[in-house]
């Protein structure tokens, strides 16, 4: 890490005066026509948009190219810029292999368990997958001593471990993991429950921990029982759930805004007794391609799945497809939860014969689904076949090293285009 | 009749070109806009990129046309073939480009002076494909780089993630 740093204040001093740092002005527009052209001579901004473009794996090659890049490939800016272009992809865990697949199902990048030295990957032998925030795994170790939750980014190699739970004998769930946009900060949440104590349904606590932080902050009562997902469904900054009362008389849709840290009651699909509390893995709630979607499998035949067009506003609630497959509706059943990876607006309306949504069941059953024909595919990589764990996952840049302290700004201004804003 | 302005080269070249066509750089419409587009228009783009961002301009202004003279009718049909002559149109534009870094360059800058964001995001995604697999040494001779590391500092990067990935 010295060796980072000393390049980039080695950088910082000398290349700010060099050609690439200037704003495209007429003695060099005219001073190239003599010169060879170089890339070096492209704007910084116009330089970072292209590289945004590229692959991970690219990036990381091609941050040996030259002083320049090094430093514009490390900034924090461009992990920001890279991440609002990269692709939903998958992070999967096998036996043998931590590998990387396209939302098509196919693989895209593969660590192999041996390559992983000196900690530079997810920490711990025995840990399972969680969650993930652009690009940052939460994972969860467990010992016979302790439980360590910590947040990773495994392209970078970096990883801390969230602080410890002072008492142990507490039923602990980490229940979200998430970034606010508004408050700039990547936050987890938990629930606890003090077994000790007399009356235990209705004495969860919660808690929220911010990246970067030394300590879990206690935030009051759990007001609801947190059904489906898991781990809440983010969008804009708030987390969402399928609820139940604590006294399981009724039903509703919850969110949880990381930024103001509250819980509220959230506008939900117009489904005929939804109201009415249903098990558990008859319901998905999630987001795909920047819409909150859930996924109705309450009657055995078909399951449904509603799409809120509009955030927000209840009446946007539609119902996009009608999944008659009986497979599938049967693996819904067993896994509950369900994650569409490639939703796209107006998907059903412009489906063609190839259209395939893909979902993972669970966190072990991927497949593409044929909208039209309603036909089933499984992936082909003989890597995953079975007996693996998935989530979906955004290979990025960000990284944990700098969460965790303050930000470092270079001494020029950036700007993006208004196309690489439109994201 | 369609209004017409003229634009002046870096190196002196007039270019008469329709408002419609110019008005889509941002930079040229704020001019008209403040009045100030009265004669020749100087900008600080070489002729040879002027025409090819005016090339640019047109196949755009083009297709703009024809979308708004569609009707529904077959629409598909003739949306879908008239996706495949941009296409066609776009990859010989491409190439063009990619056998001429020096305009290729130049109309990223242009692209950026004059405000086009199409165009330039069209140039971002080529110089993206370009460079998207190639080794560092490929990427310096191709786009004309010094290496400026020393050997030990390239082989530390290089180290550093090199065991993450296996395509």
């Amino acid at each position: 890490m010295n060796f980072l740093l000393f390049l980039k204040m080695n950088f910082s001093t000398s290349k700010r005066k060099g050609r690439a740092s200037e704003p495209a002005s007429k003695e060099r527009a005219e001073e190239r026509v003599a010169n060879d052209a170089s890339m070096s001579d492209l704007p910084f901004p116009i330089l970072m948009d292209i590289f945004s473009r590229l692959p991970i794996n690219t990036i990381l090659q091609i941050r040996s190219v030259c002083k320049t890049w090094f430093a514009l490939l490390s900034d924090p800016y461009f992990a920001e810029i890279h991440l609002a272009r990269a692709p939903l992809s998958l992070m999967i865990l096998t036996n043998f292999c931590q590998m990387i697949c396209s939302n098509s199902l196919e693989p895209l990048y593969k660590m192999n368990q041996n390559q992983k030295q000196n900690g530079q990957n997810i920490p711990g032998k025995r840990f399972s997958l969680l969650t993930s925030c652009n690009g940052l795994l939460c994972s969860h170790e467990f010992s016979y001593k302790k439980e360590v939750v910590s947040i990773c980014n495994p392209i970078l190699g970096e990883y801390l471990v969230l602080p410890q739970l002072e008492r142990n004998r507490v039923d602990r769930r980490i229940r979200g993991f998430g970034f606010s946009q508004s408050s700039k900060q990547y936050k987890v949440i938990q629930t606890l429950n003090y077994k000790n104590q007399a009356v235990e349904s209705n004495n969860f606590q919660v808690e929220i921990h911010t990246i970067g932080m030394d300590t879990w902050r206690n935030i009051g009562d759990l007001p609801y029982q947190l059904i489906q997902p898991y781990y809440g469904a983010l969008l804009n900054g708030v987390f969402h759930w399928y609820a139940h009362s604590h006294d399981n008389k009724t039903a509703f849709m919850c969110s949880f805004d990381l930024g103001k840290e509250e819980f509220q009651s959230f506008p939900g699909p117009p489904i005929q007794g939804f109201g009415k509390c249903r098990p558990a893995n008859s319901i998905s709630v999630g987001v795909s391609g920047g819409f909150l979607y859930l996924c109705d499998g309450f009657l055995e035949s078909n399951f449904d799945i509603w799409i809120m067009k509009n955030y927000g506003v209840k009446e946007s609630w539609t119902k996009e497809f009608v999944i008659v497959n009986p497979t599938i509706s049967k693996l819904q059943r067993v896994f509950g939860s369900m994650y569409i990876l490639n939703y796209r607006e107006n998907m059903s309306k412009e489906a063609t014969e190839d259209t395939e949504l893909v979902m993972l069941l669970g966190s072990e059953d991927l497949f593409a689904y044929k909208v039209t024909s309603q036909a089933v595919r499984k992936p082909k990589s003989t890597c995953i076949q079975s007996n693996y764990q998935a989530i979906p996952y955004i290979p990025s840049l960000v990284s944990v090293k700098m969460l965790q302290r303050k930000r470092v700004h270079w001494g020029f201004d950036l700007y993006v285009t208004p196309d690489s804003l439109n994201f | 009749m369609a209004i017409m302005y003229a634009l002046k080269s870096s190196d002196n070249e007039i270019f008469e070109v329709e408002q419609k066509v110019i008005e889509q750089s941002e930079t040229i419409k704020k001019m008209i806009e403040d009045g100030a587009a009265t004669g020749e228009i100087p900008l600080q783009v070489s002729s040879k990129t002027l025409a090819k961002v005016l090339e640019w301009c047109k196949q755009r202004q083009h297709k703009t046309v024809e979308n708004e003279n569609d009707d529904n009718k077959g629409k598909r049909k003739k949306e879908r073939d008239e996706d495949d002559d941009i296409k066609e149109w776009e990859n010989k534009f491409s190439d063009e480009l990619k056998a001429d870094k020096d305009v290729l360059f130049d109309l990223l800058l242009a692209s950026n002076y004059l405000d086009l964001p199409a165009l330039l995001s069209f140039l971002c995604q080529l110089v993206a494909d370009m460079v998207a697999g190639k080794m560092p040494e490929e990427i310096r001779r191709m786009f004309n780089i010094e290496n400026d590391f020393t050997p030990e500092e390239e082989k530390a990067i290089t180290a550093e993630h090199g065991w993450a990935f296996q395509p």
